[in-house]
């Protein structure tokens, strides 16, 4: 455990620098995104955590967007009271829309959250009094500068200080998830992925760990909605379609499942990828889904598991197990 | 009751029938592989593509032309089943991706080669028909009967014979048809040929009605979700009764209550249905 904070903590030193070695708008821009990317990934994997699979993502991505907009162009809310609302909003969306649906199993659990993804877009489209119907909403301000005594303020008009904006919340969120997945609320989850009758004869209360992880995860997609409507300026019923909320699941699923290393490494390799594809130009996005096919046929257990293959390989024989808890 | 009322219906009633086609190859790939095929929009468009040259390049009949597009789709199908769905059998997520992968692959390649625009042909019925005070057109009305006689020939194909129940054995229990004796890589690909033979003839039929390009699969795909879970997967009765029962909720919706909503209504219906039923109507326990 000590080792893998001694890690962490030069990942994030890391990051921390990063600013220091490049100042490009393009390569903090990639950053960004990879950060949003990465937030979404984790709650989702949280939420499959306990054998539930929701495609709405997009949607509660899109309350927290449109919720934190409406507030501060509307009612000119600070950026930093309309950030709160939109997770606050978007977690009371998720345990209303969580109570009947997840007591529906596999399949079709999936396909009631996508059928409400899909409501709550066509509402965006269709709501144009309120939610500028396709067009969308144009020229959203970004988030209210910070004072601070003697050194001036911080604005956020570059990238810079939005990259560290945006690096504070995903620590945040991480420490969040990993505090959880190592309490006793975590195992409770992990037992339920296991067998859920089984937790549920142990005295797990399966529905109410299932509600508190879905409605966890409303509350990260609607922070990243909110931070994503402020920082491109510009938010539209195309940007949480169904198709992106089966996006994280990818992430995940490339990644490797079940994993806390997982959701991370497959944001960031599936974030990355396209950019560096842009130079086969047309033949971009048809390179990227062959890797998705590529990399699935010859590393069933994604990118985390050939991780783990490998160092099981040059470790001793019996680090196998410790391997095979969830957050390693 | 005016005429307006009835047109609805039988306009949601042919509409029906061409989501159901996709929804049937959709519902038997399900049955077999466990997991919702994401790449059968693009099978679909294939289908319309193929016809469209054939039609349009070659000056092929129309049905000679449908009968063609579902071979090679077939063949198409057997060929991906073999190289990669069939060594991930099992893991659905994976299988989820690896549909998604295939999907974005199609649909990409088919833009670089075929282009953007939409493009359409002709069956080669034209004009329209009066019964009862209602206008139907000729086009549609074939497309209904090739619909109908397909729907028709799976039904009696998985009911009557013995490769059809090997197929239901198969789709229930894997590993018990197999101890029966039944080839169950032969009966998986089999499988896919008739449900991407299925998609190939519906984008051929739809392709008339609305237009061919590279993104036309997305749309019937969806709907086609949405059938077969209000049906219950894997069933085809209730396939057949979750398009009819869409189609004519959509015709309903954009005669009297307006576009957007015509396209939220299949949404709202399958939530409130799997709230209350969650299997589908004539989904049955595992």
């Amino acid at each position: 455990m000590s080792k893998k904070f001694f890690y962490l903590m030069g990942l994030l030193l890391f990051s921390l620098c990063i600013p220091l070695i490049t100042k490009d708008p393009y390569h903090l821009h990639i950053l960004i995104t990879t950060m949003f990317h990465i937030i979404l990934a984790l709650g989702l994997n949280f939420v499959m955590n306990t054998a539930q699979i929701p495609l709405c993502q997009a949607a509660f991505m899109g309350i927290g967007a449109y919720t934190s907009t409406l507030l501060v162009m509307r009612l000119h809310f600070s950026f930093w009271l309309s950030l709160p609302m939109a997770g606050i909003l978007a977690t009371i969306l998720g345990i209303i829309v969580g109570l009947p649906t997840l007591r529906i199993k596999g399949i079709y659990f999936a396909m009631a959250t996508f059928a409400f993804g899909e409501i709550i877009r066509l509402l965006f489209v269709g709501w144009t009094g309120l939610f500028g119907g396709a067009n969308g909403i144009t020229a959203i301000p970004p988030p209210n500068p910070i004072p601070l005594p003697f050194l001036g303020q911080i604005e956020f008009e570059n990238k810079v200080s939005y990259y560290y904006f945006t690096l504070i919340v995903l620590t945040l969120c991480l420490v969040v998830i990993y505090r959880i997945t190592y309490s006793r609320v975590g195992r409770a989850c992990t037992a339920i992925r296991e067998s859920d009758l089984l937790a549920q004869c142990t005295g797990i209360d399966i529905m109410g760990y299932k509600v508190f992880a879905f409605a966890l995860n409303s509350f990260f997609a609607g922070i990243v909605g909110a931070m994503y409507a402020h920082y491109f300026h510009f938010i539209g019923p195309q940007d949480f379609t169904f198709w992106q909320s089966v996006e994280y699941l990818v992430f995940i699923v490339m990644g490797g499942s079940g994993t806390l290393g997982g959701p991370i490494i497959g944001s960031i390799f599936l974030t990355f990828l396209p950019e560096f594809l842009r130079m086969a130009v047309e033949f971009q996005v048809v390179l990227y889904g062959l890797a998705l096919i590529l990399v699935l046929l010859f590393m069933p257990q994604g990118i985390m598991g050939l991780i783990v293959k490998v160092g099981n390989r040059f470790s001793k024989p019996g680090g196998e197990k410790t391997n095979a808890t969830p957050g390693s | 009751m005016d005429p307006i009322f009835f047109q609805t219906c039988i306009n949601g009633f042919i509409l029906g029938s061409l989501y159901l086609l996709v929804a049937l190859g959709l519902t038997l790939i399900f049955s077999i592989m466990g997991v919702i095929n994401f790449a059968h929009g693009e099978i679909f468009m294939l289908g319309g593509f193929a016809t469209f040259f054939l039609r349009e390049y070659y000056g092929v009949n129309f049905f000679f032309s449908l009968a063609l597009a579902m071979g090679i789709l077939a063949a198409f199908g057997v060929l991906i089943e073999r190289m990669i769905f069939r060594p991930l059998r099992g893991e659905a997520l994976n299988l989820l991706v690896i549909s998604l992968g295939l999907s974005i692959v199609l649909q990409n390649l088919a833009l670089i080669f075929w282009g953007p625009e939409e493009q359409s042909y002709l069956m080669g019925f034209q004009g329209v028909v009066h019964v009862f005070g209602m206008v139907l057109s000729k086009e549609r009305l074939v497309s209904f009967a090739i619909s109908a006689v397909l729907v028709v020939a799976l039904y009696l194909f998985i009911g009557r014979t013995k490769t059809g129940k090997a197929l239901q054995a198969v789709a229930q229990d894997s590993e018990a048809a197999a101890l029966q004796g039944i080839n169950i890589n032969q009966i998986n690909a089999l499988t896919f040929g008739i449900g991407c033979a299925l998609a190939a003839a519906a984008g051929s039929t739809m392709g008339p009605i609305f237009l061919v390009s590279p993104f036309m699969g997305m749309m019937p795909v969806v709907k086609a979700f949405i059938i077969i879970m209000l049906g219950g997967l894997g069933s085809v009765v209730g396939a057949v009764a979750g398009g009819l029962i869409l189609g004519i909720a959509e015709s309903f919706g954009a005669t009297y209550l307006g576009a957007t909503f015509q396209n939220m209504i299949g949404f709202i219906l399958l939530m409130s249905l799997l709230i209350f039923k969650p299997l589908g109507l004539f989904g049955y326990h595992e």
